[in-house]
């Protein structure tokens, strides 16, 4: 199972952290980081599951296939941001993640300009 | 790639540790910052290829649609 593989990388990493904080202190950032790094690639492949069915329910339900692709991309930003922001983290510098998560939410806002065009028309034809 | 990149890791700071240790004691200050800088880079190396690794993949998985 999976998961067990994961929490095996998690309790190893945090072992050799520990250990190598009083050994070798400069390299502990950078196996933090590649410990995380591993876990995210670990989880990553499970999106793809996700998004298949996704996409399924999006064209079961009649939507339109722009929106949906819309939809996908900006999960795939906030995905793209979460997993930079936490890396950043993990170098302890949190001026800088705060600055991308800004550009990433004004990013994703620019993006759902259409979904949210989309929305008033249907609202001005109720009406 | 797998956990035995975290090994790696461990066992590159192990070393140049030891390496530094030995260097100070036998009075070589300056090569001794010189080891630990190249570890620092070799490993630094390591969690590059990793990262861009990491952001294929995503890529990739997002690309198909």
């Amino acid at each position: 199972m999976e998961i067990y593989k994961i929490l095996g990388v998690g309790l190893i990493a945090v072992i050799l952290i520990v250990y190598m904080k009083s050994v070798n202190s400069e390299l502990t950032l950078l196996l933090t980081v590649s410990a995380g790094i591993l876990l995210l690639i670990m989880t990553v492949s499970y999106i793809t599951d996700f998004i298949g069915w996704f996409g399924e329910i999006g064209s079961a339900a009649g939507v339109d296939s722009d929106l949906i692709k819309i939809i996908i991309k900006i999960i795939a930003v906030s995905y793209l941001i979460e997993f930079s922001v936490n890396l950043i983290e993990d170098f302890g510098i949190k001026s800088i993640s705060d600055k991308v998560v800004l550009a990433g939410k004004i990013l994703i806002l620019t993006m759902a300009i259409p979904i949210i065009k989309n929305l008033l028309e249907i609202v001005s034809t109720l009406l | 790639m797998n956990v035995d990149i975290i090994f790696r890791i461990a066992a590159i700071g192990i070393l140049i540790t030891v390496i530094c240790q030995i260097l100070k004691k036998s009075d070589r200050e300056d090569i001794a910052t010189l080891v630990s800088l190249a570890g620092l880079v070799i490993v630094l190396t390591l969690v590059i290829g990793m990262i861009s690794d990491l952001f294929e993949t995503i890529k990739e998985i997002f690309n198909f649609y």
